[in-house]
C-alpha cells in the first residue's frame, strides 16, 4: 500500500440508511425508536391524567373530545443505532481488489463515515475461516474511524476458505437491534448463507454481494482458460466456447437468483457491488430499501 | 526384465531429467486466471478431459525429450526361430585341381572351373535355405576353418565366394573331415547335422586320422554327403579296379575314401558329378534330404529409438503450443459488457 493510494480514500458522503422497524435505545439519534417522548414527530394523544405534562396540552384535541378529557401530545423517541459491517475476508474476497480500486474498502469506509455523520456508532467484524480480532472495531463514534477502516482494508487481502469465523463472531454483535451490512461474495453453499443470515435474525440485515463482471459477464468467447480458485488453490482448465459460455452465464444468473430468494427470506434484497463502488447507486438502494 | 533388458541408453545421466516429466501434473503452461470460486464455472467433462490431456502431453513431451537425450535404443538381440533346414558344414576342397574345368582344362569363357561352379551352386544352395546354420571350412594341404557355424548368411555367402581363390597343392581329406565334425556346436541338434564335402579327388587317410574320424563320427553323428567333382579321365568312386590292377588306397584313393566313409556308420551318400548340371542335381538332392526342423537364431540389429522419442516429444509440444496459442485470461476479456446484467 502506498501513500498515493491511501490518499485516494473515497469522498465522504452521507448515506440515507434507515433501520427497518424501531430502534431500541435511550441515546438520542436520528432513527425512530420505541417509546414516546417530548420531542420529535407527533405520535399520538394521551390523557393529561395519564401523563401530567401541562406544556404539551393540545387545546384543539381537548375541545373536540366529546368526553371533555384533556389531551396531551406525545412524540416518538428518536435514538441512535449501531451500524455494523460484517465483512467476509475469506480467500475469494481477494479477487479484483488489488487494482486501483478496492470497492470493498471504499464501501466500508463510506459506510463508516456516513454512520458517524448520521450520529450513529460504527463497528466492524471481519472474519474468514478464523475471526480477525485485529480488524474488529467495537461500536464507536471515534473520529477517523473511516480512515482507519480504509487503511486497514486496503492492505488486507482475504485468506483461507469458508466463513466459519464469521459465524463464530456473530455473538460479538450488540444485543440491540442494529443495522448490519453483510459484505461478502456469498460464494458459499446455500446452507451456509442461510445459517449466516439466520444467526442475524435480531438485526436489520442489508446484504452486499461483491461481484466481478470478469467472472460473470465479460467472459472470453473462445479459448483455453485455466482458473485458480483463490480459496483452495485448485486449478481447473476450461475450454471456453459458445455453449459453455452460455452455461456459465446461466449458472451465475441462477446463483444470483437463488441468493436473492435467501435474502428475501431473511429481510432485505441485496446490493450488488459490481467491479467498483458507486456511492449514488448505493444511496438509491438504501433509499428504496432495495426494491 | 525381459523387455527392459532389450532397451538400452547411451547417456544414462540424461535419465536424471526423466522425473521432470511429473512436472506438468503440478504446474501448468498456461497463465492462471484467479477466480473467487471453482463453482463459478459449470461442470464440463470436455474441459476436464482436455486438462488431463494437456498434463499428459506435457508429461510425454518431457519424458520423450529426456529419453531422446539419453539415446534410447533397442539393443542388438537374437531371436530364436524354428525353421526347416539343417546345420550344414560345407567342406570344400581347395586343391589346385579345383581351378580347372571338369574337362581338366584351364577355364575359358565357355566352361567354368570346378571351383567356380561349386561356388555358384553352393551360394544358391545357401540362399535357398534361410533356416540353415552353415559353417564353411576348406582343406588342401591342411584344413582351414573359414567361418564357424553361424546364422549370418551374408558371412556365409562371403566365405563361399572366397573359395575360388587360387588353390593350393595337396588334398588332406581326413583332417578336413575332422575339422568339419568339430564345427558342430552344442546348439545344433544331432538329427539335423550334415557335412557336405565338395572335392575333386581324394587322398590316403592316415590310419590315426581314420581312428580319430571314427571317434568323431561316434561323438557327433551327422549325415555325410560327398559331392565328388569327377574330372574327365580320372577314376570314379564306384570303379572297381580291373582285374590284376592293384586295389589300394594309394592307387584308388577315391574308391577307398568312399568305402571308408560308408564304414563310419553314418547316413552317407556320395554324388558323382561330371558337369555343373550334375552338381546342381546333387545339390537339389541334398536340399531335399536335409529338411528337418531346426532351431536357429536370427540377429536383430540395434534400433535407435531416439527419433521416435523426439517425435513423441514434438507431438506433445505441438499440443502444448496449440493450447498456449488458445490461452485466454478472464481479466483480459473485452470490457464492453455485451451481456446484460444478470436479472435479479
Amino acid at each position: 500500500m502506498t501513500q498515493g493510494r491511501a490518499s485516494e480514500a473515497p469522498a465522504p458522503r452521507d448515506l440515507p440508511y434507515r433501520l427497518f422497524g424501531r430502534a431500541r435505545g435511550v441515546t438520542a439519534g436520528a432513527h425512530r425508536a420505541v417509546g414516546s417522548g417530548g420531542a420529535g414527530a407527533f405520535l399520538r394523544h394521551a390523557s393529561l391524567l395519564e401523563l401530567p405534562d401541562a406544556r404539551r396540552i393540545d387545546m384543539r384535541a381537548s375541545l373536540l373530545d366529546p368526553l371533555g378529557g384533556m389531551k396531551v401530545r406525545r412524540f416518538e423517541n428518536r435514538a441512535r443505532i449501531d451500524v455494523f459491517i460484517l465483512l467476509d475476508l475469506s480467500g475469494s474476497m481477494t479477487f479484483a481488489r488489488d487494482g486501483e480500486h478496492d470497492p470493498v474498502a471504499e464501501l466500508c469506509a463510506t459506510i463508516a463515515h456516513a454512520a458517524l455523520r448520521g450520529q450513529d456508532r460504527f463497528g466492524m467484524i471481519a472474519a474468514g475461516p478464523k475471526a480477525r480480532a485485529d480488524l474488529a472495531i467495537r461500536a464507536t463514534r471515534r473520529r477517523g474511524v473511516a480512515e482507519e477502516v480504509w487503511r486497514a482494508l486496503r492492505s488486507e487481502p482475504g485468506e483461507g476458505s469458508g466463513v466459519a469465523g464469521l459465524l463464530d463472531s456473530l455473538d460479538q454483535l450488540p444485543a440491540r437491534r442494529s443495522l448490519v451490512f453483510v459484505v461478502s461474495d456469498f460464494l458459499l453453499p446455500s446452507a451456509a448463507t442461510d445459517a449466516l443470515l439466520a444467526g442475524l435474525w435480531r438485526h436489520d440485515v442489508a446484504p452486499i454481494v461483491v461481484r466481478s463482471s470478469a467472472v460473470e459477464r465479460r467472459l472470453p468467447a473462445f479459448g483455453l482458460v485455466e482458473t485458480r480458485d483463490l480459496e483452495t488453490g485448485r486449478r481447473r482448465l476450461v475450454l471456453m466456447r459458445k455453449s459453455l459460455r452460455e452455461a456459465w452465464l446461466d449458472k451465475s444468473r441462477r446463483r444470483r437468483a437463488e441468493l436473492e430468494r435467501i435474502f428475501l427470506r431473511h429481510g432485505r434484497p441485496a446490493f450488488d457491488l459490481v467491479d467498483r463502488f458507486d456511492a449514488d447507486a448505493f444511496a438509491d438502494y438504501l433509499l428504496s430499501g432495495g426494491a | 526384465m525381459s523387455w527392459l533388458g532389450v532397451l538400452g541408453v547411451d547417456h544414462p545421466w540424461a535419465l536424471l531429467l526423466a522425473p521432470l516429466a511429473a512436472l506438468p501434473f503440478f504446474a501448468s503452461p498456461l497463465r492462471l486466471s484467479a477466480t473467487p470460486s471453482d463453482d463459478l464455472a459449470p461442470d464440463d467433462p470436455l474441459s476436464a478431459g482436455l486438462g488431463a490431456a494437456l498434463a499428459a502431453a506435457g508429461c510425454i513431451a518431457l519424458a520423450g525429450l529426456a529419453l531422446g537425450l539419453a539415446g534410447l535404443h533397442l539393443r542388438e538381440q537374437s531371436v530364436e526361430r524354428r525353421g526347416v533346414g539343417a546345420n550344414v558344414a560345407l567342406l570344400i576342397d581347395r586343391s589346385s585341381s579345383m581351378d580347372s574345368t571338369f574337362a581338366n582344362r584351364l577355364p575359358d569363357g565357355a566352361e567354368e572351373s570346378k571351383s567356380a561352379a561349386a561356388r555358384r551352386l553352393l551360394t544358391d544352395f545357401a540362399s535357398r535355405r534361410p533356416a540353415d546354420r552353415v559353417a564353411v571350412a576348406a582343406f588342401s594341404t591342411s584344413p582351414m576353418p573359414i567361418i564357424p557355424m553361424t546364422d549370418e548368411h551374408e558371412a556365409v555367402r562371403a566365405a563361399i565366394a572366397a573359395i575360388d581363390q587360387a588353390g593350393l597343392a595337396k588334398t588332406d581329406v581326413g583332417r578336413g573331415l575332422l575339422l568339419a565334425f568339430s564345427m558342430f556346436d552344442a546348439s545344433s541338434s544331432e538329427s539335423s547335422r550334415a557335412i557336405v564335402l565338395v572335392s575333386d579327388g581324394a587322398a590316403v587317410i592316415d590310419r590315426r586320422v581314420q581312428d580319430a574320424l571314427r571317434d568323431a563320427a561316434a561323438k557327433s553323428p551327422a549325415s555325410l554327403y560327398w559331392l565328388f567333382l569327377r574330372t574327365e579321365g580320372s577314376k570314379g568312386i564306384y570303379d572297381a579296379p580291373a582285374a590284376g590292377e592293384e586295389d589300394s588306397p594309394f592307387s584308388n584313393p577315391e574308391r577307398h575314401l568312399h568305402i571308408f566313409l560308408k564304414s563310419l556308420g553314418l547316413p552317407y551318400r556320395a554324388f558323382e558329378a561330371r558337369s555343373p548340371g550334375d552338381v546342381s542335381d546333387a545339390m537339389r538332392e541334398i536340399d531335399r534330404l536335409e529338411q528337418r526342423p531346426t532351431l536357429y537364431r536370427q540377429k536383430l540389429p540395434r534400433r535407435d529409438l531416439a527419433p521416435w522419442c523426439y517425435g513423441v516429444a514434438s507431438f506433445g509440444l505441438a499440443l502444448l503450443l496449440a493450447a498456449k496459442l488458445l490461452e485466454r485470461r478472464l481479466e483480459e476479456a473485452p470490457s464492453d459488457a455485451s451481456v446484460p446484467e444478470p436479472a435479479r
